[in-house]
């Protein structure tokens, strides 16, 4: 397990932080009027509920035991009064509130996305996008919880549990003290309970994760399964995680069985403790049997908010846990920004140099030691080099996906960290490796949701490289839905329509990183087709595998260990006899008999 | 899902699978329902011990005003015995509560682990085609949310449904004893109450529901985003995915806004009709306080059981939907567990000693009426030769691949394996004999040496075919060598990597039959030839057919095939083919140019 994992498991317990609380409570600003309005009406429905008892006492006393008819049909019509008036508080009082919570979460959503889109590929290559994916949807949804039955509530529940205690004491001391006796017991109780049952569902929710990421992956793997006859080992190792959540669990119900009937008996033992000495002094007169039976009912009103405080004792532990994890992620600056007046990139007139350029991805593990080039307009560039040899890391450094370590790279002379990196990257044009596709149409697909690339254009391009052909077969053409992955499209299809996406948008110059996986022939003639006519005419730099678009440079650089070790025209490198041409022999085949 | 054969027994209905499951709890569930009762029928007795101690106080307490130095010993005993009372009750009440929460949900708990452990025990027998036509996230959603809601109906609301009847009953029967008529004017609210929960129990599910359903799509949103991060980057879309999930952000916020319009006006409205009640029994049973026809003490404990009585009423509710969920995921968890292997296996545990294999006029296609996806093939692969086939993509090379291990059945001919149809053969016998490398490698989120080792075979083997599969060096940079974990929680294998580690996993086993289904795709040509050449004096031993696109790697079988469209098209040796200036020739030629290109200039 790694250090942030285990970071991550490790961060509970804590309920309450200053800190965190106080910057959680900045969410809450620009809707404190909202927020204020509710506790104001939260308020007043406690006086509602608190008065229900009240009411009681008066009938018992004052109507029942006073014989005043016209007294109790008083009261019978106060307590509905007073019930439409709790009824009437509680709905004001929670929508605004969970409207409020939504809104909250909304915008930390947003935050959180926009954050996101602003962290340099560096971030991405260490945050795996499931843990990215659970800060965005799960945390936040966590702290939804924090906004809407959570913190806020917790004041509601105070707010009735200060009043019922001021009015027990303002009636009978002796009997509030005994009736408050049994407090430190259930306060004990429900903590030592709260204890186990956290670490019990902590247990249970590995364990449950556990069974899904074995289910999940044994579901999308079944064929390897059946095909190795595997299907008794794994039906085996599925028994013993499923049989340890199952004890988990019942532990868990456990804790449960026996925490309820405890707090059910606390509670009559304040009952009994009230029959008893309050009956004694209802006998002697010091107290009236309908305060005595209010007392009965405000004792079961106290009790019920202290179980939900428990509860939202957990409510909070959690959301702390994702309020922290939260703000870790919104407080990791991005380390390749614009400057802070970031020129816009000028078209490409006196070229693009790689001046004493060295990178890493981690300190000291060079992956491109002192590298100098100039690329001047409309050259053709190939480069060429094993896996390794740092090849992407250098047309990702272009498009600043990171930046250099040292030394610099500059546009016409300018260091293309004081452009913008906006207009940077609109004269750049990437064709990756790994063609990724977004769920949508095909059009979705080339013009990317840019509402300025009309549909003639994404058409056009689609022709110009001939992914028209293909697309016009699919059901629906240019809106043909593209599935999950892409699974519904080949390789080569896929490939071409990269190329068509790059061309919709008409880069000045065009960075490729041709795919190495192998096609059938037909398509990849098909490709290299394309690929002609995609850099007819256009600054190119391409890491490139094939033979064809090696041969067709202006010029070849050959990368080795991180270096650039030689440089020249296909005839020029092969008859030197280096690196390149033991290259070629070993990727085509050349040193077969 | 799939066509049931014909005499075979009806499935169980889905009220007949969920019994069928808490049959063997029986015991537990008996217990438990005696302690039910007993535990609600002592909750029940405390108003009344109530109404009595009550009625005590009032009649001994003097008149207003006057205090009273002296008790009486009656009315005193009567307290004290009325207090004594609510401690024992809670006790042993609480005893039974206790008994009967840990055994039946405790016995939820245990029909949910067999329930699990069928389904993915049945999921184990299904055959890839159905894998093929049925989602993981479906299959998954199905172990995981249905599951649940299937728990939630054997274990809570069970138990709930029971705890409202033995609750109801008894305390309808106390109440009605106080006061006939108080009663019914008193639960007038109540069915209300019941009825409205139903109704919006319902209407909440569903809109909590679409917030679910959109929150998945901008979980996709969110998902595509970051793993397209490189594209969205490099045409610097940001700012047009921000427009889009700030769409989708206040589209889940109106969803979310709609449930709560909801909850928020009708929770506190059973808040009020519950209360309802209560001020019922407050003027109705006052007055007949006043008229002398109940006692104080029985105003106070009739609404002590109003009050027991409004949780229960409002739990039905809950109660029916909860079961109504829980029937409906029964229903979907029994499609699956419904759904027949398609493939089976035959009675024959071990294949004869000698003998390779043989496809004997084989035709395929996956679906009836659709196209061939193989016609008439005949081959035959001669015990320890190596065949392999080339051709185009989708040409059915893979397809063929499958017949042998029965990942398809075919639908006209024969394949034999030593001699023997395949379908004689249990799929484990058979399955275990071939050393199977796919094109799509799949490997576990485990140590490299689980994986290898799931190929089955000794642990001397595993270093020996990590040696085979050129593994090795890789293996000195990988942190734990052989113990390193990979995949979700590990490290990331490269293609190449994973091919290698695949291959592996299918030498360790010292397969009778080695079956290299393109096998070399994402690993370089010089790795290639290293690993052809750490092989070879296996295959010459063994049975092998191969698929490639490379030449290089099929010039040297035995016998090459050439597959188009689902035919043979050409057969022979290297050589032969060449000669013969088809298919095979075309792309030699190809390959052969550009190794010339460069040995000319």
């Amino acid at each position: 397990m790694s250090d942030h994992e285990q970071q991550e498991e490790e961060i509970f317990g804590k309920a309450y932080d200053n800190r965190l609380m106080r910057r959680l409570l900045r969410y809450l600003k620009p809707y404190r009027l909202w927020v204020g309005l509710a506790i104001g009406i939260m308020l007043v429905g406690t006086g509602f509920q608190l008065a229900v008892p009240y009411v009681w006492r008066l009938t018992i006393d004052k109507a029942v035991q006073g014989h005043n008819p016209l007294l109790l049909d008083k009261l019978g019509l106060t307590l509905v009064g007073v019930l439409l008036g709790g009824f009437l508080a509680e709905y004001a009082q929670a929508f605004m509130l969970q409207y409020t919570g939504q809104r909250i979460m909304r915008d930390l959503r947003m935050q959180l996305f926009s954050h996101l889109q602003r962290q340099p590929l560096g971030f991405f290559d260490r945050q795996p996008v499931g843990r990215l994916m659970t800060r965005v949807i799960n945390d936040v949804d966590v702290l939804n919880e924090l906004f809407t039955s959570g913190v806020v509530s917790v004041i509601g529940d105070l707010f009735m549990l200060i009043g019922i205690l001021w009015v027990l004491f303002s009636w009978n001391v002796r009997l509030a003290v005994l009736t408050f006796s049994v407090l430190p017991l259930i306060f004990l109780a429900t903590m030592e309970f709260r204890r186990r049952v956290r670490d019990s569902y902590r247990k249970i929710r590995t364990l449950l994760a556990r069974i899904n990421a074995f289910l999940q992956e044994n579901i999308s793997g079944m064929v390897t399964v059946q095909m190795l006859g595997q299907e008794e080992n794994r039906r085996h190792k599925f028994k013993n995680i499923n049989d340890a959540h199952r004890d988990a669990n019942v532990e868990n119900v456990f804790y449960y069985a026996v925490f309820f009937p405890v707090m059910d008996f606390l509670s009559a033992l304040a009952l009994a403790l009230l029959v008893w000495f309050g009956g004694r002094q209802v006998l002697h007169g010091a107290l009236t049997l309908g305060a005595l039976v209010a007392f009965f009912q405000y004792a079961q009103r106290f009790f019920r908010p202290i179980n939900d405080l428990a509860e939202k004792y957990t409510i909070l532990q959690s959301a702390m846990a994702s309020s922290e994890r939260i703000f870790d992620l919104l407080d990791t600056e991005p380390t390749v920004t614009d400057a802070a007046r970031p020129h816009a990139t000028p078209p490409l007139k006196d070229g693009i140099r790689f001046e004493d350029v060295w990178f890493a991805y981690n300190d000291e593990e060079w992956v491109l030691r002192d590298l100098n080039l100039t690329i001047r307009p409309g050259e053709k560039i190939a480069i060429v080099g094993a896996t390794g040899a740092g090849k992407t890391s250098l047309v990702h450094l272009l498009g600043r996906f990171y930046d250099v370590t040292k030394g610099r790279i500059t546009w016409d002379g300018r260091d293309i960290r004081e452009l913008s990196m906006e207009t940077l990257r609109h004269r750049l044009g990437y064709v990756q490796q790994d063609v990724f596709l977004f769920s949508g149409t095909i059009a979705d697909n080339i013009h990317l949701r840019d509402v300025s690339i009309s549909e003639e254009r994404v058409e056009s391009a689609a022709r110009e490289v001939r992914a028209h052909e293909f697309i016009r077969k699919l059901p629906g053409g240019f809106a043909a839905p593209v599935n999950e992955r892409g699974t519904s499209l080949s390789s080569g299809e896929r490939q071409l329509l990269a190329f068509a996406r790059a061309l919709a948008y008409d880069p000045e110059v065009l960075v490729l990183d041709e795919a190495t996986s192998s096609v059938d022939p037909e398509t990849e003639a098909l490709i290299q087709e394309a690929l002609e006519r995609l850099l007819k005419g256009r600054t190119s730099i391409v890491v490139a595998h094939r033979l064809s678009t090696i041969q067709s440079a202006d010029r070849i650089l050959v990368f080795h260990h991180g270096k650039l070790r030689e440089e020249g025209n296909h005839q020029q490198l092969l008859s030197r006899g280096g690196i390149y041409s033991r290259l070629v022999q070993l990727q085509y085949g050349g040193a077969l008999p | 899902m799939s066509s049931r054969p014909p005499g075979a027994p009806a499935p169980p209905s889905n009220f007949q699978r969920a019994v069928s499951y808490l049959t063997p709890y029986r015991g537990k569930l008996l217990a438990g329902t005696v302690a039910l009762v007993g535990a609600n029928l002592f909750s029940l007795a405390q108003p009344w011990v109530m109404r009595r101690a009550v009625d005590t106080v009032a009649k001994w307490a003097p008149h207003e005003g006057r205090l009273l130095t002296t008790l009486d010993p009656q009315a005193l005993q009567g307290i004290q015995s009325a207090a004594m009372w609510i401690v024992g009750l809670s006790l042993v009440g609480g005893l039974m509560r206790y008994t009967m929460r840990f055994l039946m949900i405790g016995a939820s708990r245990d029909c949910e682990r067999d329930l699990r452990a069928d389904y993915f025990s049945h999921l184990l027998t299904l055959s890839p085609a159905y894998y093929q036509r049925n989602r993981v996230g479906d299959l998954m959603s199905r172990a995981t949310n249905d599951l649940g809601s299937v728990r939630m109906m054997w274990g809570p609301a069970l138990m709930q449904s029971m705890q409202t009847l033995v609750n109801f009953a008894v305390a309808l029967t106390l109440m009605l004893r106080i006061d006939a008529k108080l009663t019914l004017l008193a639960l007038i609210p109540m069915p209300i109450l019941s009825v409205v929960m139903a109704r919006v129990g319902g209407l909440i599910h569903r809109r909590y529901e679409e917030i679910q359903d959109h929150l998945g799509r901008m979980s996709t949103r969110v998902q595509e985003n970051l793993a397209g991060v490189r594209v969205v980057k490099a045409y610097a879309r940001e700012k047009s995915e921000m427009d889009a999930f700030a769409a989708a952000n206040a589209e889940y916020v109106k969803k979310n806004l709609s449930l709560i319009k909801i909850t928020g006006f009708f929770y506190p409205l059973f808040g009020l009709l519950s209360g309802a009640g209560g001020a019922v029994v407050l003027w109705v049973g006052g007055h007949e306080v006043l008229s002398g026809k109940i006692t104080i003490g029985s105003f106070v404990a009739f609404n002590a059981y109003l009050m027991m009585l409004a949780w229960p009423m409002m739990a039905a509710g809950w109660v029916v939907n909860l079961f109504q969920r829980g029937m409906a995921s029964m229903h979907r968890m029994g499609t699956v567990l419904d759904s027949d292997p398609e493939i089976l296996g035959g009675s024959e545990d071990e294949l004869p000693a000698r003998g390779g294999l043989h496809f004997k006029g084989v035709s395929f296609r996956f679906t009836p009426e659709g196209p061939w996806a193989l016609r008439d093939i005949e081959l035959e692969i001669p015990e320890g030769r190596t065949v392999a086939i080339v051709g185009p993509t989708g040409c059915g090379k893979t397809t063929l691949l499958g017949l042998l291990l029965r990942l398809h059945e075919t639908t006209e001919g024969q394949v034999l394996v030593a001699g023997r149809d395949v379908r004689d053969y249990s799929l484990g016998a058979l399955r275990r004999s071939f050393g199977w490398v796919p094109q799509d490698t799949f490997l576990f989120s485990e140590t490299l040496r689980e994986n290898v080792r799931l190929g089955g075979g000794s642990e001397d083997g595993i270093a020996e075919a990590a040696r085979m599969a050129e593994l090795t060096a890789d293996l000195e940079v990988f942190p734990r060598g052989l113990e390193t974990v990979i995949g979700e929680r590990g490290i990331t294998l490269s293609g190449g990597q994973k091919q290698r580690a695949t291959l592996a996993r299918a030498l360790v086993r010292h397969p009778r039959f080695l079956v290299l289904d393109d096998a070399f795709s994402s690993v370089d040509t010089g790795t290639e030839e290293a690993i052809l050449r750490n092989i070879e004096p296996i295959m010459r031993g063994r049975t092998t057919l191969l698929v490639s696109h490379r030449v290089s790697t099929v010039r040297g079988a035995d016998l090459i095939v050439v597959l188009e469209e689902g035919r043979i098209v050409e057969r022979g040796t290297h050589n032969q083919l060449l000669e013969s200036g088809g298919l095979y020739a075309r792309l030699a030629r190809r390959q052969q140019l550009m190794e010339e290109l460069e040995t000319e200039s």
